[in-house]
Order: C-alpha cells, then sequence, then structure tokens
C-alpha cells in the first residue's frame, strides 16, 4: 500500500514543484518577476548613471519639469534636487526597510512562536496573552512613540517596524507548531534524546518553512508601506536621504503645479507594492497545490 | 542464564480525561534478558504502547508513570528530562509504526542519520556519515550512498522502515523498542523488516520488545510473548508454550479466533463482546470471558506460576 503511495508521489512531483512550475502558474507572475527584477537593479544601480548627487541643488533648474537635454530625467523637486537620483535612492530605503523589518519580525516572531508552541501549557498561555497584549496597543502610536523618544534614526525604524510586526508571525507559528508538535517525527525525535532546542531548530522550524515564507513574501510590501506612511507624516529618513513614502508626501503637496514630483515616486511605490503582492499571493497558491499533491500521495 | 537487561515492577501509566484519570497500564512486570525479544500482544487500548511510551519517558504530557523500570540496573521512571535525552537514542531507542510519519519529510535520509550521531558520539560530519552509511548497508540498503541523499517520500514503505531501524541501531542501544513495526507495510516487506530484526539482535542491540496486535508475528521472531487486556498483563510465557498450553482465557480465546491452515473446519470463532474497560477492580477480561467466576468481579486475579517462567493472572488455577 505504502508503495504504491510512493510512486504516486515521486509521478506527481515533476508537474508541481520547482522554479519553472511557480513562473508557469501565469503570465501575470512572469510579468512581475521580471519587474520586479529591473526595479530592484534600477534601484541599486540607477543612481550611478546619473551626474546629480541626492543633495546636490541645481540653481538653473528649481522644480523643474522632466527634459532630457537639462539630464533631469524625472525633473527636480522644489529645492533643484535631481527627481530621477532621490527615487532611485528612496527606493534604496524604502525596500531596505521592507527586507530588513520582515527580517526582524520573521526572527523575533518565529522563535517566538515555536517556543510558545513547543512548550505548551502555562508557558504558552503566558507569551501569547503577552502578544494579544501588545495587539492592543496603537501601533503608530507606538512607532511615534519609540521615533520621538530616539530621535530618526534608520535602524531603528527596522527595528520599530518589524518588531511591531512579528506579533501576527508569533500566532501564525505558535498555530503551526502546535499542529507540528504532535506529529509523529517529532517523538521519533525525541525518542533518538534530541533535546527540545533541537527539535524546534531541526524539526519545527523547517517544517512551517512553506507557510512562513508566504506570510513574509507579503509582509515586504506591507513593511513598505508603514515606511511610506511613517515619512509621510515627516517621522521616517531624514534629510537629505529619502524613501519612497517621504518623497510621496513632498509631491502630494505640489500635485497641482508639479505633477511629475508625486507621479514618478507614487508609481514606482505602487508598481513594486503590486508587484510583490501578485508574487506573494503566487507562492500561496503554489504552496498549496504542492503540499496538496504531497499530502495527496502520503 | 544471561543477564538481566530490563526489570519492570509494577508498572502503571494513568491519563487524564475528560471522566477522570484512565489507568491505560496498571501493575505490569516483566523482565528482559540479554538477547532475548520479548513480545507484547494486546488488542488495541490494551495499553501497549503506553508501556512503551512509559520506558521511553514519552508519555503524553499531564500523564503519571509510577512503578519502576531498571535498564542495566539503571532506574528509567522519573528522570529528569535532561538525563532521558542522553539515555534516548544511545542506550534505548525506539521504532515506529508508519515510517512515513515518523521520518521528518524535508530532511534528507543523511541528515536524520548523523544526527542522532552528533547528538550522542559527538562525531565530526565525514566519520558520522561514514558510520550512518555503513548502517545502512547493515539494514540492507545497498544503496546507501543515494539513499543518504534522499528525501523520505522518494523511497519506498519498506525502505523507510529500514532507515528508522537504521536510525534507532546507529549508536548500539542496549534496548530495542519497536512499536507494530510492520503494522504499516504489506506481508512480503513485513517478513523483511522482521527478519532483518531477528538478524540485527546481539550484533546491533542488546535486546528487543516488538510492540503487536499480531500474533502471526510474534511467532515469528520473539522468544517470549506478554498478553495485555485492559492495561493489565494476562499471560507471560515463553511462546512454544503460549501457543501451546496457554493458560488464560484471553490467551486461549485469542488463538481461537485466529485462522487456522491445518484446522479449516473448525472456522473462527471471535471473542464476543467488545474491547472496553469494566470499572472497579477485579480482571478486565471478565465481562468477555467465557469461564469467569464470581470473584472475578470483585477481586484482582492472583498471578499463578504455571511453570518456571511461565505466569498467568486468572482466578482459575491449576491446567485448563
Amino acid at each position: 500500500m505504502s508503495a504504491a503511495g510512493n510512486s504516486v508521489a515521486v509521478g506527481a512531483t515533476p508537474a508541481g514543484s520547482g522554479w519553472r512550475a511557480f513562473f508557469n502558474q501565469s503570465r501575470g507572475v512572469r510579468v512581475c518577476s521580471c519587474l520586479l527584477l529591473a526595479i530592484a537593479v534600477l534601484v541599486v544601480f540607477g543612481p550611478l548613471l546619473s551626474p546629480y548627487a541626492i543633495d546636490q541643488v541645481d540653481w538653473q533648474h528649481i522644480a523643474q519639469g522632466p527634459s532630457w537635454s537639462s539630464g533631469h530625467w524625472f525633473g527636480t523637486d522644489n529645492n533643484g534636487r535631481d527627481l530621477y537620483v532621490r527615487t532611485l535612492r528612496g527606493g534604496q530605503i524604502s525596500l531596505l526597510v521592507g527586507i530588513c523589518a520582515t527580517a526582524i519580525s520573521l526572527l523575533i516572531g518565529v522563535s517566538y512562536g515555536a517556543i510558545a508552541g513547543y512548550a505548551g501549557g502555562r508557558i504558552d498561555q503566558v507569551m501569547m496573552r503577552l502578544v494579544d497584549v501588545l495587539y492592543a496597543m496603537p501601533f503608530m502610536f507606538f512607532v511615534i512613540l519609540l521615533m520621538v523618544l530616539f530621535g530618526r534614526n534608520l535602524l531603528l525604524m527596522f527595528i520599530a517596524i518589524g518588531a511591531i510586526n512579528w506579533l501576527d508571525m508569533a500566532r501564525i507559528v505558535r498555530g503551526q507548531t502546535l499542529s507540528l508538535k504532535h506529529r509523529e517525527f517529532v517523538d521519533a525525535a525525541r525518542a533518538l534524546g534530541v533535546p527540545a532546542a533541537g527539535i524546534i531548530r531541526r524539526h519545527i522550524v523547517p517544517n512551517m518553512m512553506n507557510v512562513v515564507v508566504v506570510y513574509a513574501s507579503l509582509a515586504v510590501p506591507q513593511m513598505i508601506l508603514v515606511e511610506s506612511f511613517l515619512s509621510f507624516l515627516g517621522l521616517g529618513v531624514q534629510e537629505p536621504m529619502t524613501s519612497w513614502g517621504q518623497l510621496v508626501s513632498l509631491g502630494a503637496r505640489e500635485m497641482e503645479s508639479a505633477p511629475w514630483m508625486l507621479l514618478f515616486p507614487a508609481s514606482f511605490l505602487a508598481v513594486t507594492l503590486y508587484c510583490l503582492n501578485v508574487l506573494g499571493d503566487a507562492l500561496r497558491r503554489y504552496n498549496d497545490a504542492l503540499a496538496g499533491s504531497l499530502r495527496g500521495a502520503a | 542464564m544471561s543477564e538481566l537487561l530490563l526489570e519492570v515492577e509494577d508498572l502503571g501509566v494513568s491519563l487524564p480525561t475528560s471522566s477522570g484519570q484512565l489507568h491505560a497500564v496498571d501493575s505490569l512486570g516483566f523482565s528482559l534478558r540479554e538477547g532475548e525479544l520479548l513480545g507484547i500482544v494486546g488488542e488495541s487500548g490494551s495499553g501497549k504502547t503506553q508501556t512503551a511510551l512509559a520506558l521511553m519517558g514519552l508519555t503524553p504530557a499531564g500523564s503519571r508513570v509510577s512503578g519502576s523500570a531498571r535498564l542495566d540496573g539503571e532506574e528509567l521512571i522519573g528522570r529528569p528530562e535532561a538525563e532521558l535525552n542522553d539515555l534516548r537514542g544511545d542506550r534505548i531507542a525506539m521504532v515506529f509504526q508508519d515510517p512515513q510519519a515518523a521520518l521528518n519529510p524535508y530532511l534528507r535520509i543523511g541528515v536524520q542519520l548523523t544526527e542522532v550521531l552528533e547528538q550522542h558520539r559527538e562525531l565530526d560530519a565525514v566519520t558520522a556519515a561514514q558510520r550512518a552509511t555503513e548502517m545502512l548497508q547493515a539494514v540492507g540498503l545497498d544503496d546507501s550512498e543515494r539513499c543518504m541523499r534522499s528525501y523520505p517520500h522518494q523511497l519506498s514503505g519498506g525502505m523507510r522502515q529500514r532507515v528508522t531501524i537504521a536510525i534507532a541501531l546507529l549508536c548500539r542501544p542496549r534496548l530495542l523498542i519497536a512499536d507494530e513495526p510492520t503494522t504499516a507495510l504489506d506481508v512480503t516487506v513485513q517478513a523483511q523488516i522482521l527478519g532483518l530484526l531477528r538478524v540485527l539482535k546481539g550484533s546491533h542491540y542488546g535486546a528487543g520488545l516488538l510492540i503487536t496486535h499480531d500474533l502471526a508475528v510474534v511467532a515469528e521472531i520473539c522468544d517470549r510473548v506478554l498478553v495485555m487486556y485492559g492495561g493489565k498483563p494476562m499471560e507471560l510465557a515463553a511462546v512454544d508454550r503460549l501457543f501451546h498450553n496457554g493458560h488464560h482465557p484471553y490467551t486461549r480465546a485469542l488463538l481461537r479466533s485466529l485462522p487456522r491452515l491445518d484446522r479449516p473446519e473448525s472456522g473462527l470463532v471471535p471473542i464476543p463482546g467488545q474491547p472496553g474497560r469494566p470499572t472497579g477492580a477485579g480482571c478486565p477480561f471478565r465481562p468477555r470471558c467465557a469461564e469467569r467466576l464470581e470473584q472475578c468481579a470483585a477481586v484482582v486475579p492472583p498471578r499463578l506460576d504455571i511453570a518456571p517462567g511461565h505466569l498467568s493472572y486468572c482466578h482459575r488455577s491449576g491446567p485448563n
């Protein structure tokens, strides 16, 4: 019986796994992957193409529209700074915040949730009630308080955003851990004398990575949005550094007289968020299909 | 007589349930000598798996284990978790029923093997991998190099069970507990796995405890059998003696319920009723027992020494 089941598993895998299967899901997935890759490359290497620096003021071109001849491809802002360079450098910050804050929330959330779920009983109760309490705190208020107390510091912003988003992650991971810890291979590992820390690290966490990765991929755009919101409120990165949120905030003030100041950073932000969401969603669907085919075979 | 390896006395496991404590195992005692393979037989819910888990220190949270179990003179019951972790996998190891579920689906076989060696032997990666490969060959996986790199779903059921046996035997445990190791496998593979357990005894493990509901499996490889019902021991005897001179009414009823090729005309004689646990003291088998006496409901049956090494727990004394 199990031998037959096994051959089904082998037969079912090629159709449903690997990078190729992921990209073959739909044209949207392929287009969004390419767009995102293009944005990432542009954001990292794009600023090198322009002769202007991020804080360089061009007195001849203040609040000018996009023009090829002046070298200000996206135009300039009210202070005569090149918007092309500022948009791309701002993108560096936005993407960095998205990735780092997600990484921090992953790190805290996964370890916290896995420990709570695996320990169970009273420890679990206390740890999860603490999460509930933190959930009840107004999140923006907390971030703003941190910013006010410790000053505007990029690292602190990563931590503040990441440290708040880990609550969701902890709940998801705890739920996964609860269902995993009664699986037989966990008992088998215990029967081999593997201590609790080893079981969590070797057996529990790898087995829920599929769910965690999907959640993380959807968390990245969320983090970017939070940072944009903070910057929009004037609590984000400090001048002369900038981010997409800050640029959108500045551009929004001039949108009637100088629409390009809003248009360029906003399109970058929107396209990036859209692509990340599409890819996260595709990852979730791919993952469900894969889990389904594995379950069906087992 | 060879050396005493495991001595279990008055073992009890009680589990919390919604309707109070359930005595899953009650006043169980047996011993195991070097080189011996003891079968524990019983229906579902007879407490055989809980016995194994109690020896491993793996009973579910909230359960209470009483009595004593000594491995080479060292007490196993009530040890702190850290000391148990040193013992488990090293001197006492377990093979589970479903090899598909007992292997981590996301780790390569090689990693799952070397994990044990890292835990107990502190070997470097190269030596550990070499030992693991040798062990896979010993359990009959000839293409061991490829096997080390495979994931569990890439192996067949029989191969997976060989892998879990290899994992259990890596540190040459004194005691190997196999909990229904062949139930999830088909019959031909079953025979191979049982043959493997018999061949490796002595060279790769000291003594074994085979938990099963299948009397045929017991007859094939065990030296002695313990029959359990409702968490209590019913009869303990050498395999031949149990099959030919079984004393306890439950044992005899079990044997009658097996299909016989040599006597097809006699048919199957099922045991009436459902397995369950009557409340109160006395013999748990009494509601289904054809030979019950009045005192069966009131008094726990005494231990009868039928012959040297043959024990029965029944109010009916004397040969039946």
